[in-house]
């Protein structure tokens, strides 16, 4: 086992145990390629899920983390239209032409079809803020294939997420994302992690940010269902950072409170973005999430 | 004591922001006038060339949006740890009660170097 401690600079000449790969995907009829980074040869595959906006990126420290990695086999894709993985590859079709728009259906459907073609039998999923509310609907409509679930910063209902202006073209959306984003993890976190949040948000693509919001902020509403998810067939743990002014913490108590069997962490001194604003504090709420799951 | 964000303590604060290296460096194309609110009382300020001046009693300036709040949450926001909800500018909005009125495209054209701003605050003291 690695001595390494997520988070810590590594020395000069370190490869780490992370390997990136892209993987053809169709999904709605249309062909996708679809970035993918795998480390550790665990027993049980464990799916990483991404934030609005953002990459699989976020999820550095969890893998390189040595507890996770012996446990499980850890998977984070890039979405379309994110990081790495570019927009749908249909020939002749030019998707500058339309809109990107994430919705419920197509969220679970791309991740039903990434763990299909790399043959993750029975997974954990674990997803931040967006990816913590698709978790709720992966628990809700897919138990069959998920054998647990951790949300970080979940809510079954965000509506105030889209501030508006974000898509304006008189706004630096460069710039304005970042900041947006920043903000968004507790001031006692780390700045050397917290600008990595900066970073990739002022790297998206122009609209990406704002169509995964219309999956998070309104096609997104899971209060009815969430109370129907059977913890017996899918475990849920639920994390939230005490600082999110996203996801809150009652938000994500009242999700908490109508499933049977859920467990819900408000993890002092953390906000939005928990795994990449502080990766130690992080995986003291984690590691025993995971570990309930394997 | 200067109540935080009245007309003196924002004098002052206008020179520490005026002396931030980090501000120079974000406000290019900052122009606004912002109204500041604490306690009923509005103080106009203004942005341009990168510096921060302050006018005076706001009902006497043209403004292109305000921040107002109580001097209680001004005070946790500008806190040094400041509390949930209170430790950035967009939560305080969003989550607490500060508002922001008035043109807010050209409110959050300027995040950077208003949060940059709300910065400087917090090392000038509440």
């Amino acid at each position: 086992m690695s001595d390494h401690t997520p988070g810590e600079v590594r020395e000069h000449g370190t490869t780490e145990p992370v390997e990136g790969r892209y993987v053809w995907v169709e999904y709605d009829g249309r062909p996708h390629r679809i970035y993918y980074e795998h480390a550790g040869d665990g027993d049980v595959p464990l799916l990483l899920l991404h934030t609005a906006g953002a990459d699989s990126r976020q999820w550095r420290h969890v893998l390189n983390d040595p507890d996770v990695l012996d446990d499980f086999s850890v998977y984070a894709f890039d979405l379309p239209w994110h990081g790495r993985s570019f927009p749908p590859m249909d020939e002749g079709e030019d998707w500058r032409d339309g809109d990107y728009q994430l919705t419920t259906e197509s969220y679970a459907g791309y991740i039903e079809a990434v763990v299909d073609v790399l043959g993750l039998e029975n997974p954990v999923a674990m997803g931040c803020s967006m990816g913590g509310a698709i978790v709720l609907e992966l628990a809700y409509a897919h138990a069959d294939t998920f054998r647990g679930v951790v949300g970080v910063e979940s809510t079954a209902f965000a509506p105030k997420r889209d501030i508006g202006y974000l898509d304006d073209p008189s706004v630096n959306a460069e710039v304005v994302r970042g900041e947006w984003a920043e903000g968004l993890q507790a001031p006692m976190s780390p700045q050397r992690y917290k600008r990595e949040s900066w970073w990739v948000y002022a790297q998206g693509g122009p609209g990406v940010y704002t169509g995964d919001l219309y999956f998070y902020a309104t096609d997104w509403d899971g209060r009815e269902k969430v109370s129907d998810i059977d913890t017996d067939e899918c475990g849920v743990h639920l994390l939230t950072g005490e600082y999110d002014y996203s996801a809150l913490p009652e938000d994500t108590e009242f999700v908490g409170d109508r499933i049977d069997g859920a467990t819900v962490e408000i993890m002092d001194d953390l906000g939005h973005f928990p795994m990449v604003e502080n990766p130690k504090r992080f995986r003291e709420y984690a590691l025993p999430a995971l570990s309930s799951l394997r | 004591m200067t109540q935080v964000l009245s007309e003196t303590w924002l004098r002052d604060a206008a020179d520490a922001v005026n002396d931030d290296d980090a501000f120079a460096k974000v406000s290019d194309g900052f122009e606004a006038t912002v109204a500041f609110g604490v306690g009923g009382e509005d103080t106009a300020a203004v942005f341009e060339d990168g510096e921060m001046r302050v006018l005076g009693d706001a009902q006497f300036a043209s403004w292109d949006f305000a921040l107002r709040a109580p001097a209680a949450t001004w005070r946790k926001m500008l806190a040094e740890t400041p509390p949930p909800r209170h430790h950035d500018l967009v939560g305080a909005w969003l989550q607490a009660d500060l508002t922001l009125e008035g043109d807010l495209r050209t409110a959050l054209r300027h995040l950077q170097p208003l949060k940059r701003v709300l910065s400087v605050f917090r090392e000038v003291g509440a």
